[in-house]
C-alpha cells in the first residue's frame, strides 16, 4: 500500500515516515500544498494523510483542487483544527477520514488500513486466498491456521496480491506500491521478493499460488501451480 | 445590610410626621384663636349691651337694666358677673356679683378705645374670662335744669363669664386635630409605601434584570430593552458598556486559550508521534537517536512558546516604563537587517529608509527594541512579495513614526482588529512552523507598556504598522 503524506511539519514527517513504513506501508512525503498537489494527482497512492495548514497552498484548497479533477484518492485529513466545523468542510469537500492532532500512531494506520480496504471494495480486516490468511489489522499471515512468518515487506506484497486477487498486477504496479519515492529498488527487487514469499507459501502448504503471466504481470490465486 | 427601602420609607415617615405635627400645630394655633376671639367678641357684645342700657341726664348716669330681661346676671347656679365704674366709683355691679359680699371683679385700667381681655377664678371658684371696656354713655344735650352740658360720661364696663364653653371648643379642636393627626399619619405610612413601590419600580426591574444577567445576549438585550426613568439610563449605559467590554475580554481570552490549545496540538503530535514510532523499533539506535534530537527540538520550540507567553503576561502587567533619549535609526537599523536573511530567502524585497534630520526620541530602549523587532520579524514572515517590504522613519513637530510596511494580500480589514491577539493568523497562513503567533501581541503590549502608539492600516493589500514615539 503507498501513502503520501503531505505535512509540513519536518518532524511530523520524520515520525509519519518512518511508522508508516514500519506498518508496511510504502510512504512519500512531501512538505507544501502545492508539491502534495501535484504528487496526489499521480494515481499512484492508495491513501493521502493531508494537513490542512500548509504553506504554499491550503490543505482544504489541496482537497478541493483534487476532488475538482476528478481524484478518487482516499484522503484522511490530519490536522490541529478540532471544531465541528472544520471536520464538516473537510468531509463535505471530499475528505474520507478526519484525524485531529495529537493522535494515537496505531488509530492513524487503522484508519489508513481501513481507507486502502475501501479501495478494493472490501471491509473486512481478513483477507483469504484458499487456505491461507492474512489479518491486516494484526500483520499476521496463517496457512490453515497456523502462523507463516513473513518480512514487513512480504507482508505488504501478499497484501497487495491479495487485494487484487485474480487481476494481474504488473512489476511497476508493485515496485510504486512497496517502495516509496526515496526508496527505489534494484531492477530485480521485486521478483526476488516474489520468490521468496513464494518459497515460504509453498513450504507452509499454502494452496494460494503467485503466478505469472508472461507480458501481463502477476496474480494470486488459489490453485495448483 | 442597610435597605434603600428602608431608609426612604423611616426618612419619608419622619418628614411626614414633622410636617403633620408642624401643620396641625398651626392649624390648632389658628382655630384656638378663632374661637378665644369668637368668645371674646360675644364677651365684648355682652359689655356693649349694658353700655346701652346707660343713661346720662346731666351728671347722672343710670344703667335701666333688669334682671327679667337679662337674666344671665342673676343670682343662679352658673351666673355671669357684671360691674361698672365710672372713674374710682363703683356705678353699678350684677345681682349674682351683689349677692356675694365682698365679691368683686377685677378692674383693668384700659387705654382709650382700647378693650381688655383676661383670665380670672370667677367669685363662684369657675374659671372665666373678663373683658374691660371704657364707653361714652349716651347722653342728652344738656341739664333741663341747669342746662349746662357736662359731655358724655366714660364708665368702665367689666364682664366676666366662665370660660367652659371655650375650653370644650378647644378641647373638641384639640382631640379631632390629633385623631386628625393619627389618621394622617397612617395614612402617610400606607400611601408613602405604594409612592415608595411605585418610585422604587424601575430600581427594582433593573436590579432583577442585572441579577439575570448571563452570557447569552438575550439577557443584554433585556438591560437595553427596560424602561427605565431618565435618572437610571447612565446606570445602564455603563454597565451594559462594562458587561461588553467585559465580554470582549473573556471572548479574547477564549480565542487565545483555544488558539493555545490548537498551537500545543501540533508539537504534542509530533511528540507523541516520534515516541510511538520510536517504542515500535526499540531495537533501531539511529532511529531512537533521531527521535529523541527530534523529541528534544519539540521541546525546545514549546519552551520558546512558553517564554513568549511569560514575556506577553510580563508585558501586560508591567508599569509604564520609564524613557530616555535615544538615537532611534541606531535602534531600527540593526533590527531591520537581522530580519533580512529571513525576509529575503522568503524573496522579499527589504528595504530601510529614513528622513536625513532624523531627531532624537524619548523610549524606553529594550522595550521598543522589542516592539520594533517582532513588527520586523512579522514582515519578514508574514509579508508577501505583492509589496516591496520598507520601513520608513519620518518625523514631524510632535513624534518621529516607524512605519513598517509589507504586502498581506490575504489580510481583510476585518482582520486588522485581531492583528494584536496571541496566536492569531490569518486565514491560509503558511508561517506556522516559524513563528510562535505571538509576535504582534507581544509588540503591542511592549508599545502600551513604554507608552508608544501602534496602529495597524490596510490599503489594497498593504499592511502598514505605524509606531508613534515622542520626540525628546
Amino acid at each position: 500500500m503507498r501513502i503520501l503524506v503531505i505535512e509540513d511539519s519536518p518532524r511530523l514527517q520524520r515520525a509519519l515516515e518512518r511508522g508508516l513504513k514500519n506498518a508496511g506501508f510504502a510512504v512519500d512525503v512531501v512538505g507544501d500544498g502545492e508539491l502534495g498537489l501535484v504528487f496526489a494527482g499521480r494515481a499512484l497512492y492508495d491513501a493521502v494523510v493531508l494537513d490542512l495548514m500548509l504553506p504554499k497552498l491550503d490543505g482544504l484548497e489541496v482537497l478541493a483542487r483534487l476532488r475538482g479533477a476528478g481524484s478518487e484518492v482516499h484522503i484522511l485529513v490530519l490536522t490541529a483544527r478540532d471544531a465541528v466545523e472544520d471536520r464538516v468542510r473537510a468531509l463535505s469537500q471530499g475528505a474520507d477520514d478526519y484525524l485531529v492532532k495529537p493522535f494515537a500512531f496505531d488509530e492513524l494506520v487503522a484508519r489508513l488500513r481501513a481507507l486502502t480496504r475501501r479501495a478494493h471494495g472490501r471491509k473486512a480486516p481478513r483477507l483469504t486466498c484458499g487456505n491461507t490468511e492474512l489479518d491486516t489489522s494484526g500483520r499476521t499471515l496463517s496457512v490453515d491456521g497456523r502462523a507463516l512468518e513473513l518480512t514487513r515487506r512480504e507482508l505488504a506484497l501478499f497484501e497487495f496480491l491479495a487485494l487484487r486477487q485474480g487481476t494481474p498486477v504488473t512489476r511497476i504496479e508493485i515496485e510504486d506500491n512497496l517502495y516509496g519515492e526515496r526508496n527505489l529498488p534494484s531492477s530485480n527487487a521485486v521478483e526476488s521478493a516474489l520468490s521468496t514469499l513464494r518459497a515460504k507459501l509453498a513450504e507452509a502448504g499454502s494452496t494460494c499460488r503467485i503466478k505469472t503471466r508472461h507480458g501481463v504481470g502477476y496474480v494470486l490465486e488459489d490453485g495448483p501451480a | 445590610m442597610s435597605s434603600l427601602r428602608g431608609a426612604l420609607s423611616a426618612g419619608l415617615l419622619l418628614v411626614g410626621a414633622v410636617l403633620l405635627a408642624l401643620a396641625l400645630a398651626g392649624t390648632y394655633a389658628l382655630a384656638n384663636d378663632v374661637l378665644l376671639r369668637q368668645f371674646e367678641r360675644g364677651l365684648f357684645e355682652r359689655a356693649t349691651a349694658l353700655a346701652t342700657l346707660l343713661e346720662q341726664r346731666g351728671e347722672e348716669v343710670e344703667l335701666h337694666f333688669s334682671d327679667e330681661v337679662l337674666p344671665r346676671y342673676a343670682m343662679h347656679e352658673r351666673p355671669e358677673y357684671f360691674q361698672l365704674w365710672r372713674g374710682e366709683r363703683e356705678l353699678e355691679r350684677s345681682v349674682s356679683l351683689a349677692l356675694r359680699p365682698g365679691a368683686s371683679l377685677p378692674r383693668p385700667v384700659p387705654a382709650a378705645g382700647e378693650t381688655v381681655f383676661l383670665e380670672l377664678a370667677l367669685p363662684d371658684g369657675r374659671a372665666g374670662r373678663l373683658v374691660a371696656h371704657a364707653f361714652a354713655v349716651h347722653h342728652y344735650a344738656a341739664d333741663a335744669e341747669t342746662g349746662a352740658d357736662p359731655g358724655p360720661a366714660e364708665i368702665l364696663v367689666v364682664v366676666a363669664v366662665e370660660r367652659r364653653e371655650l375650653d370644650a371648643a378647644v378641647r373638641r379642636l384639640l382631640v379631632g386635630m390629633f385623631a386628625l393627626g393619627l389618621a394622617l399619619l397612617v395614612l402617610l405610612v400606607v400611601l408613602g409605601r405604594r409612592v415608595l413601590d411605585a418610585g422604587l419600580r424601575p430600581l427594582v426591574r433593573l436590579a432583577d434584570v442585572l441579577g439575570r444577567i448571563e452570557r447569552q445576549e438575550s439577557s443584554l438585550a433585556a438591560l437595553q430593552d427596560l424602561p427605565l426613568p431618565r435618572e437610571l439610563a447612565p446606570i445602564r449605559a455603563r454597565i451594559a458598556a462594562l458587561t461588553q467590554s467585559l465580554e470582549d475580554s473573556l471572548e479574547r481570552e477564549r480565542r487565545t486559550s483555544a488558539h493555545l490549545a490548537h498551537e500545543l496540538r501540533t508539537p504534542v503530535a509530533e511528540l507523541r508521534a516520534t515516541a510511538e514510532v520510536a517504542l515500535q523499533s526499540p531495537d533501531d539506535g539511529p532511529g531512537a537517536q533521531q527521535a529523541l534530537g527530534d523529541a528534544r527540538a519539540i521541546a525546545l520550540d514549546m519552551q520558546e512558546k512558553i517564554a513568549s507567553l511569560l514575556a506577553l503576561a510580563r508585558a501586560r502587567a508591567a508599569a509604564p516604563l520609564p524613557r530616555e533619549t535615544r538615537d532611534l535609526l541606531a535602534l531600527v537599523r540593526p533590527l531591520w537587517e537581522s530580519a533580512r536573511a529571513n525576509a529575503e530567502r522568503r524573496g522579499l524585497v527589504w528595504s530601510l529608509r529614513s528622513t536625513t534630520d532624523l531627531p532624537p526620541v524619548l523610549v524606553h530602549a529594550p522595550a521598543v527594541s522589542t516592539v520594533l523587532c517582532n513588527l520586523f520579524d512579522n514582515a519578514a514572515g508574514h509579508g508577501d512579495a505583492t509589496h516591496p517590504a520598507e520601513c520608513v522613519l519620518e518625523a514631524d513637530a510632535r513624534e518621529v513614526r516607524v512605519l513598517v510596511q509589507n504586502g498581506a494580500a490575504r489580510l481583510t480589514p476585518a482582520d486588522l482588529a485581531r492583528l494584536g491577539e496571541p496566536f492569531w493568523r490569518a486565514e491560509g497562513s503558511d508561517a506556522r512552523a516559524a513563528h510562535s503567533g505571538l509576535g504582534l501581541a507581544l509588540a503591542a503590549e511592549c508599545a502600551r507598556a513604554a507608552g508608544l502608539t501602534l496602529s495597524f492600516r490596510l490599503d489594497s493589500g498593504l499592511l502598514t504598522a505605524t509606531l508613534a514615539i515622542p520626540r525628546a
